[in-house]
C-alpha cells in the first residue's frame, strides 16, 4: 500500500506567507515522496536557515534543521554514516549559495548520493529581502534601498562545473513537473541538484508568478536529451547544458539540464576501499560486546604491531 | 649513565625524522625508556629541526632538560643553535666539512637568534665560524668535538656498495646514527631490527643503511670508545609502545570504536586523521574487525558539520583540530549543544592567536573551549597529560559524549601531539564502553527531548521512529518552539545534565593529586605540563623542598570539592599554577570554579616545552617570594 | 455567471471575486467592490459564483491553495472539498508595502 501525499504532512503549523511559493516545493515533496513511497523513518530532509530551513518541520519523515549554510555537510555525516537513507536536502538560495557555497561545489566534487533542492527566490525573506546571490546585478527589488550591486551567480552552471551528475531546473508553481524532477533527482545514483523557482511574494515585486508565467518552458517539450549513457557523451552534453544555462532572461528553460549515468557515487568509492561499508556502515556496526570493546589486548597487538617492540 | 638527554638536529626534510625513529626503536629495542620531542619550524624543507630525547635505563621519562650530554647535527646550523645547549663535558658531534660555515652563511637562521649569537661570539672572542666555536667551547666549555667527513664517508660507502655518491648522499643522516649508537653503546642488532622494522621489506635501504651506521660507528667507537655508555636498562618491560600523541589517539578512538572521523588538515591534528584513515579497514586474521570512513572536508566547519551529521545515526563520531580550526567549529558545536549530539572534538593546541605559531606548543586555549560558542550549554572538556592518559581519555570521550548526549572537547597541545614516547601497551581489559540511554527499538510516538527525562533515551536516525533537530528552540519532538514556558524546560533539561554529570563522575577521576602527604608546597598544572611537574616535585624533594603536584584533567564539570580541599592545606604563597600561557587560565578556571585566587604563577609562551632545569629554578624563584616567572629556555 | 435572484442571500465564500492580504491574511477583500468583506452579504449584484473547476485546476498545477479562514495550504482535492464553505482565493495579490511592515526573524 503506497503512502499517500497527506501521509508526509506533519501537524506543525505551515508559517510561509500565503501565497509563497515555498508550498509549492513542498506540495512537490509530498508527492514525489508518496509516488517514491519513501519509508518515513529511512528518510531525512535537512535545512539549512531561513523560510527554506523550516521544511523539514512540515514533513512527517526524519527532519534535521541545521546552520546557516552547513545543510550539505551535516546531510554528507548522515548519509555516508548510513547509505540506506534516503537524504534530501533543501535550502535558500543565501543559505547554498552565498554562505554555503563552499559546500555545495565540495559535494560536486564528491558525488555523494544526495539531493538539493534550491528555493531560489532571489533574496534573504527572513531577514528583509536583502539581495541573495542569484539577484541580477541592477535589479531592485521593493526591498532595497539601492539596486544590487553585485553580479549573480548562474546556479545550473556552477553545479556542472562542480561535477554535480543529475542537474535540473523547476518552477514552484508548476508542482507536477517539479514533483517528477524530484523524483528522479531521488532516484539518481549521485549528487543531484534541482534549482527551483520560487516566487516571495512579500519580498520581490520582480519575479512574481506573472514574471515566471511568462518565461517559463519545458525543455522537454522539445529535441532536448541530457542523459549521459556512455562516458563519450560526457562532454559534448554537458557542454549543451552550459549552453542552455546561459538562457535565463526572456525565456527560461525548465527540466533536466545534465543527467550522468555513468557517474561513480561516493559511496561506491568508499565501498572500493572499504569491502564491507554498504553493507556494514559506521551507523551500523557493533562496537561493543557487553559493554567492552571489540579489540581486545591481542587484537590490538595485531593490529598495531608495527608500534610495538619486543624487548631483547 | 642512567639517564641522558641528547639533541640530533639538521635541516627540515633531510632524514632527522627516520634518524630519530630508527634510534628510538634500538633503545626501546634495547630496553630503555626514551621520551623525544620534535622542534621544527612552519616549513617543508630546509629550516633548522630537532629532535631532544631524554633516555632513561631505570625508567620511561616524562620529561625534557637542559643541559643535553650530547648534540648531533647534520649541519652548522645545529651547532650555532645548541651550542649552549650542551653540558660542560659533553660530546659535539659535526661534519668537518662545515668548519669553515659562518653565521653569516647560514640563510635559514632566523635574525634575531644571528644577532642574539653575534653579540656572545664578540664577547667570547668568536670569529663567528664553526671552527672557531668548537674551539672555544672545547676550551671553555671542555666539551668533545668529534668531527667526520661526512662527504668522505659517503664517498667510501658510495664505492663499497657501487651506487652513485649522489644516490649514497641520501644516507646522510645515519651518519648520525652511527655516531649516537656508538657513543651510548647501542647493540648493533638492535640498531638491525630497528632498520628491519622501519623499512621492512626494502632490503637495499636496509642494507645500506647498515653499512653506514656500523662504518660510523665502528669509527667512533675505535677512536672515542663508548663515552657515553648506557647501563643496562633495569625496566623489565617485556614489549614497549612507541607512539607519538597523535598515534596514540588514533589508536584509541579505534578501540573506542570510532566509525567516523573528518578533518581539515592543520598542524598538529592531521596526522592523527591519516594514522585513522591508514587503518580504516580493521582485519585480524582475515577476519573484519570494523572499519572507520574518515573524510577530509573542505573545512572545518563541514568537518564539525558532518561530525555531527554520522553521529545522529549513531555512530561513533568524531573531528580533530587545532586553534584556527576549532573557531571555525564552534557555530557547530552550539549546534551540538542544543540538539544534544554525542561528539568529541580532539583538540591540539598550538601557539596563537591566528596562525601564530603553527608547529610549536601552548595551552592558551583552555578558556576558549570552557566558553567558546554563544548560549549556554553543557560540554565536557577533558584534558589529558601524558599519551598513556591520552588514550584512555580518547575512549573515555565517547562513553561521556554518549552518557550525557553532549559534546565533549577532548583538550591536548602540540607537545604531547608529536612527542614520540616509549609506553608500556595499554591494558584493555578494564575499558568500558558506554553507550549511554540509547534505544535500539522505539515503540510507540518518539518524543527525542523527552522532557519527563533530564537526559531523554536517544533513538537514531535510521531506526524505526522518526524525529526532528533543530538549532532554534524546540519543543519534545524537536520542531521549533519559542513558548517562554518550554524554553525555561528545555533550557533547564540541557543545562541540567552538567550537575548530572559532576554528581556522576568521580572527582578521583577528574584531578590527580602527586605527593605523599607532608607537602607544603603545590604545583597546579594540566596538560603536557604533568610529566615536568612531577618530575620536578621529585627533584625537589631532593633539595629538601616538599612539593606537591595537583593535576587538573576535567575542567567541565570541575572536581570543585577535592580541588577546593586541597588548595585549602597550602598557604596561598605555595601554590604556584604552572603553563604554557601568559594568563595562568587554570589558575582563572580554578578562581571561577571554586573561589580561590591562585596568586603565583610560573608560565611559558616561547612554543617550546618547560624544561626540568628552568621549572625547579623557577620554583625556588617563587619560593624566595617572585609572584611571577616567565620562563624562556629552548631554541 | 450573475445570480439573478437578489433576494437570495448571497455567500461571498462562494463568489470568485475575492483574495486575501498577504500581510493581513484574516482580511478578505473583494476585488471587485474594493471593499473589505466583514460578512456574507445578501442580494449582492456583482456575485458570481466561484468555479470549482478552476479551483480544483489550480490545486493541480501549483500544488496548493491557501483557506483564509483556517490560515492553512491545501494541498489534495480531499482537503479542498472540507474547506468548501470557506475563503480560499485563487490569486495572491502582491503588495508593494509589504516589505516595509515585516521584520527581520532569523
Amino acid at each position: 500500500m503506497v503512502r499517500k501525499p497527506v501521509e508526509y504532512q506533519s501537524d506543525v503549523w505551515v508559517d510561509w506567507c500565503p501565497g509563497c511559493g515555498d508550498f509549492g516545493i513542498l506540495a512537490s515533496m509530498y508527492r514525489a515522496f508518496s509516488e517514491l513511497d519513501l519509508s518515513p523513518e529511512k528518510t531525512v530532509v535537512v535545512s539549512g536557515i531561513g523560510c527554506s530551513g523550516k521544511t523539514p518541520h512540515f514533513i512527517k519523515t526524519n527532519g534535521v534543521h541545521t546552520l546557516h549554510g552547513r545543510a550539505i555537510p551535516f546531510a554528507m555525516g548522515i548519509k555516508l554514516a548510513n547509505p540506506e537513507l534516503t537524504v534530501i536536502i533543501n535550502g535558500g538560495d543565501g543559505d547554498l549559495l552565498g554562505i554555503g557555497i563552499g559546500h555545495f561545489i565540495a559535494l560536486g566534487r564528491r558525488n555523494i548520493d544526495l539531493t538539493i533542492i534550491l528555493h531560489n527566490n532571489t533574496v534573504y525573506g527572513l531577514t528583509k529581502g536583502q539581495a541573495s546571490p542569484t539577484l541580477k546585478r541592477g535589479l531592485k527589488p521593493k526591498s532595497l534601498p539601492k539596486p544590487n550591486i553585485q553580479d549573480a551567480v548562474n546556479p545550473i552552471a556552477l553545479a556542472l562545473s562542480s561535477g554535480y551528475t543529475f542537474i535540473a531546473r523547476g518552477y514552484s508553481m508548476m508542482v507536477d513537473h517539479l514533483k517528477e524532477l524530484i523524483k528522479k533527482a531521488i532516484q539518481h545514483k549521485g549528487a543531484a541538484f534541482i534549482e527551483v523557482l520560487q516566487p516571495c511574494i512579500t519580498y520581490d515585486n520582480i519575479h512574481t508568478v506573472e514574471y515566471y508565467k511568462k518565461r517559463v518552458y519545458k525543455m522537454e517539450d522539445s529535441d532536448w536529451n541530457p542523459i549521459v549513457e556512455k562516458i563519450d557523451e560526457r562532454e559534448d552534453k554537458m557542454l549543451k547544458a552550459l549552453a542552455k544555462s546561459m538562457e535565463y532572461d526572456e525565456k527560461i528553460p525548465i527540466g533536466v539540464f545534465y543527467q550522468d549515468k555513468c557517474a561513480v557515487s561516493f559511496e561506491e568509492r568508499i565501498h572500493e576501499r572499504i569491502p564491507t561499508y554498504l553493507e556494514n556502515p559506521p551507523a551500523k556496526q557493533k562496537i561493543e560486546q557487553d559493554g567492552r570493546p571489540i579489540i581486545d589486548n591481542i587484537t590490538f597487538k595485531k593490529i598495531f604491531n608495527q608500534y610495538i617492540v619486543e624487548v631483547e | 649513565m642512567y639517564e641522558l638527554s641528547i639533541i640530533i638536529g639538521g635541516p627540515q626534510g633531510s632524514g632527522l625524522e627516520t634518524s630519530a625513529s630508527i634510534l628510538t626503536y634500538s633503545l626501546a629495542r634495547s630496553g630503555y625508556g626514551v621520551l623525544s620531542d620534535r622542534e621544527y619550524f612552519s616549513n617543508i624543507k630546509g629550516r633548522h629541526s630537532y629532535v631532544h630525547l631524554t633516555i632513561s635505563s631505570e625508567k620511561i621519562p616524562t620529561f625534557l632538560t637542559y643541559p643535553v650530554q650530547l648534540v648531533a647535527g647534520l649541519d652548522h646550523e645545529t651547532i650555532f643553535t645548541h651550542f649552549e645547549s650542551l653540558e660542560d663535558g659533553g660530546v659535539l658531534v659535526y661534519d668537518l666539512y662545515i668548519e669553515e660555515k659562518t653565521l653569516d652563511t647560514t640563510p635559514s637562521m632566523e635574525e634575531d637568534l644571528k644577532k642574539r649569537l653575534n653579540l656572545k661570539f664578540k664577547k667570547f672572542g668568536i670569529d663567528g665560524s664553526v671552527k672557531s666555536l668548537i674551539k672555544y667551547i672545547s676550551d671553555v666549555k671542555k666539551i668533545k668535538p668529534i668531527g667526520i667527513n661526512y662527504s668522505d664517508v659517503i664517498n667510501e660507502v658510495s664505492k663499497k656498495i657501487a651506487l652513485p655518491a649522489s644516490q649514497a648522499a641520501r644516507y646522510t643522516s645515519s651518519i648520525v646514527i652511527g655516531a649516537v649508537a656508538g657513543l651510548l653503546n647501542i647493540n648493533k642488532s638492535n640498531i638491525e631490527y630497528s632498520l628491519i622494522r622501519r623499512f621492512g621489506d626494502r632490503r637495499e635501504l636496509i642494507q645500506h643503511n647498515k653499512i653506514i651506521i656500523d662504518l660510523v660507528y665502528d669509527k667512533v667507537v675505535e677512536e672515542h670508545g663508548p663515552l657515553m655508555k648506557l647501563e643496562r636498562s633495569k625496566l623489565d618491560h617485556r614489549e614497549l609502545m612507541i607512539a607519538s600523541g597523535n598515534d596514540v589517539i588514533a589508536m584509541a578512538k579505534i578501540v573506542g570504536g570510532l566509525r567516523y572521523q573528518s578533518y581539515y588538515p592543520i598542524t598538529p591534528a592531521a596526522d592523527e586523521s591519516f594514522m585513522i584513515e591508514s587503518y580504516e579497514k580493521l582485519e585480524v586474521d582475515g577476519k573484519d574487525a570494523g572499519s572507520v570512513v574518515v573524510i577530509q572536508t573542505e573545512d572545518e566547519i563541514a568537518a564539525i558539520a558532518s561530525t555531527i551529521g554520522a553521529a545522529l545515526t549513531g555512530a561513533r563520531a568524531s573531528t580533530s583540530t587545532s586553534g584556527p580550526g576549532f573557531s571555525l567549529m564552534v557555530e557547530g558545536l552550539g549546534w551540538a549543544g542544543m540538539n544534544e549530539v554525542p561528539i568529541v572534538i580532539t583538540y591540539y593546541q598550538r601557539g596563537g592567536p591566528s596562525t601564530g605559531l603553527p608547529t610549536r606548543g601552548s595551552q592558551s586555549d583552555l578558556l576558549f573551549t570552557l566558553y567558546a560558542s554563544h548560549g549556554e550549554f553543557p560540554r565536557i572538556v577533558l584534558a589529558s597529560g601524558d599519551h598513556t592518559e591520552a588514550f584512555y581519555d580518547a575512549i573515555e570521550a565517547f562513553n561521556l559524549a554518549e552518557r550525557y548526549q553532549t559534546p565533549v572537547i577532548h583538550l591536548l597541545d602540540k607537545f604531547l601531539a608529536n612527542s614520540i614516547k616509549t609506553l608500556v601497551p595499554p591494558d584493555l581489559s578494564s575499558i568500558v564502553i558506554d553507550r549511554g540511554d540509547l534505544l535500539s527499538n522505539v515503540s510507540g510516538e518518539y518524543r527525542r527531548f523527552d522532557i519527563s527525562k533530564t537526559i531523554s533515551p536517544r533513538a537514531v536516525l535510521g531506526a524505526n521512529t522518526i524525529m526532528w533537530y533543530t538549532g532554534d528552540e524546540h519543543d519534545e519532538f524537536g520542531h521549533i518552539d519559542e513558548d517562554p514556558e518550554n524554553r525555561e524546560q528545555m533550557y533547564r533539561k540541557r543545562m541540567e545534565k552538567l550537575r548530572i554529570a559532576d554528581e556522576e563522575i568521580p572527582e578521583e577521576k577528574r584531578m590527580y593529586y602527586y605527593g605523599v602527604g607532608d607537602e607544603d608546597v603545590l604545583l597546579v598544572g594540566w596538560g603536557f605540563v604533568k610529566g615536568v611537574a612531577i618530575e620536578t616535585v621529585n627533584t625537589l624533594y631532593t633539595k629538601g623542598i616538599r612539593a606537591g603536584y595537583l593535576h587538573i584533567k576535567m575542567f567541565s564539570p570541575f572536581p570543585s570539592k577535592s580541588v577546593k580541599n586541597l588548595l585549602n592545606r597550602f598557604e596561598e604563597k605555595k601554590i604556584i599554577a604552572v603553563e604554557h600561557n601568559y594568563l595562568a587560565q587554570s589558575s582563572i578556571a580554578v578562581r571561577s570554579s571554586v573561589g580561590v585566587e591562585i596568586k603565583k604563577s610560573i608560565v611559558k609562551y616561547t612554543g617550546r616545552p618547560i624544561y626540568k632545569n628552568e621549572l625547579v629554578e623557577a620554583v625556588l624563584r617563587v619560593l624566595e617570594g617572585e609572584d611571577r616567572v616567565v620562563l624562556r629556555y629552548g631554541p | 455567471m450573475r445570480n439573478l435572484d437578489l433576494e437570495k442571500p448571497i455567500n461571498c465564500c462562494e463568489c470568485s471575486h475575492y483574495s486575501i492580504h498577504p500581510s493581513y491574511p484574516y482580511l478578505v477583500i473583494c476585488l471587485m467592490k474594493d471593499q473589505l468583506i466583514s460578512q456574507p452579504r445578501e442580494g449582492c449584484e456583482d456575485y458570481v459564483e466561484k468555479n470549482w473547476k478552476k479551483l480544483v485546476e489550480v490545486l493541480s498545477e501549483k500544488g496548493f491553495l491557501y483557506c483564509v479562514e483556517c490560515n492553512k495550504p491545501i494541498y489534495t482535492i480531499e482537503e479542498l472539498t472540507k474547506h468548501k464553505k470557506e475563503f480560499i482565493p485563487i490569486e495572491f495579490f502582491h503588495d508593494d508595502v509589504a516589505s516595509e511592515e515585516a521584520l527581520a526573524a532569523d
